[in-house]
């Protein structure tokens, strides 16, 4: 997956998906980063992130307008930091979305490209 | 001792010593005359003399369980979670074998060699590492694994920051530390896996099947302690004094400045 923002330089890093996945997770349900990280790596399953990066990316995000956190207090257990996304959020995703779109169409092409040439037996180490 | 009535009151974990005065250094930037008292000890230490009448306007604890253990709902409402940690094992350059010890071999470096000192410090640093040694156990398939650190251990001492001093001075060869204290000392450390160095919500259930007893609220009482990820929380007790003032604080160490702050000592905001 390439690194990087989408073309207006406004949207969300789409590096290693992390910004785009939590966006989503957000949007389908407000909540704090304990959850999401677990919630994040079961539909991540590829690749483990580390909850320093989710908590990270959470506050980079936060900075840029794309979420909005507040305090909220458990029936049971500590008040935690609950995230909501924002109209700017909303946004961006719709922007990361366009963009991986792109990408996907790309990588498509590549492959389409590959396994042709794979099939005519053009692609040789020696 | 006497305390000054107009004074912040803020008593916290020893782990936190470093981050939570660099926090009241950006208070003192409003308030420059503001009088700050700063006491720490062991975090249920800190929540007993709470619950023993100790009034103080701050308390942030290693553990949002010692809240709900010892403070809530008598003494304080709620608990907020400002950070993480995981559990390393902490060296010194002149430690025994230094050289040798690495992820995998630790546990025969430090059972192996009887000149070698490992310590661990009082609760909760010293309830997270019973645990890491149970979730070791299973992790590394040793049976016995727990029970023979447990038998081995040379020193305890009260606040994991106490444990860092002791290596620093040559004490003890090994701790079980908080990455935290172990980046603030400067001292060298080996990580352990997510799996059993209780860092990663994602192993909440996992951590959960280690549980370790210790002496409860009062004498002859146990409490039995369930693995959980590191999670550190702050509060302002119900007799606090200087409620606004207590806000102002809780919100400059949870704010982007504390966040920096919390980030740069080794502890992960949350």
């Amino acid at each position: 997956m390439a690194a990087g923002k989408t073309e207006n330089g406004a949207g969300v890093s789409l590096d290693r998906m992390i910004q785009p996945m939590l966006l989503l997770l957000i949007l389908k349900k407000p909540t704090h980063g304990y959850e999401l990280i677990q919630s994040f790596n079961a539909l991540h399953e590829g690749e483990i992130v580390e909850p320093g990066t989710i908590y990270r990316n959470l506050r980079r995000m936060e900075k840029e307008g794309f979420v909005l956190s507040s305090w909220e207090a458990a029936e049971s257990g500590p008040a935690r930091r609950k995230y909501a996304i924002t109209g700017e959020g909303i946004k961006a995703l719709q922007e990361a979305m366009l963009k991986l779109k792109q990408q996907k169409r790309q990588i498509e092409d590549f492959l389409t490209e590959y396994d042709i040439l794979a099939t005519r037996g053009s692609i040789n180490e020696n | 001792m006497k305390t000054d009535p107009n004074a912040l009151k803020i008593l916290h974990a020893g782990a936190l010593r470093k981050p939570i005065k660099e926090c009241i250094h950006i208070l003192w930037e409003k308030y420059p005359n503001l009088k700050v008292e700063l006491d720490y000890a062991g975090s249920r230490a800190c929540a007993k003399a709470v619950a023993e009448g100790k009034i103080v306007d701050v308390i942030a604890l290693a553990d949002y369980q010692v809240f709900n253990d010892l403070l809530i709902p008598r003494f304080v409402d709620t608990s907020f979670v400002f950070a993480t940690d995981q559990m390393v094992l902490a060296f010194d350059e002149f430690s025994t074998d230094r050289n040798k010890i690495n992820e995998q071999n630790w546990m025969d470096v430090l059972l192996g060699n009887p000149t070698i000192k490992y310590a661990r410090s009082d609760h909760p640093c010293g309830y997270r590492t019973l645990i890491l040694w149970q979730l070791a156990e299973q992790y590394y398939h040793r049976p016995g694994l727990y029970q023979a650190l447990e038998n081995g251990w040379s020193n305890l001492y009260p606040k994991s920051l106490d444990l860092a001093m002791a290596l620093m001075e040559g004490k003890i060869d090994y701790g079980f530390e908080y990455l935290s204290v172990a980046k603030q000392m400067n001292l060298p450390y080996i990580q352990f896996p997510p799996e059993i160095n209780l860092s990663d919500p994602r192993f909440a259930d996992h951590y959960a099947r280690a549980k370790v007893t210790i002496e409860g609220n009062y004498p002859g009482l146990e409490t039995v302690i369930v693995g959980a990820p590191i999670e550190f929380a702050v509060a302002i007790p119900k007799n606090s004094n200087q409620k606004e003032l207590a806000q102002e604080f809780i919100e400059i160490l949870t704010g982007p400045r504390g966040e920096e702050i919390l980030e740069e000592n080794g502890l992960i905001p949350c």
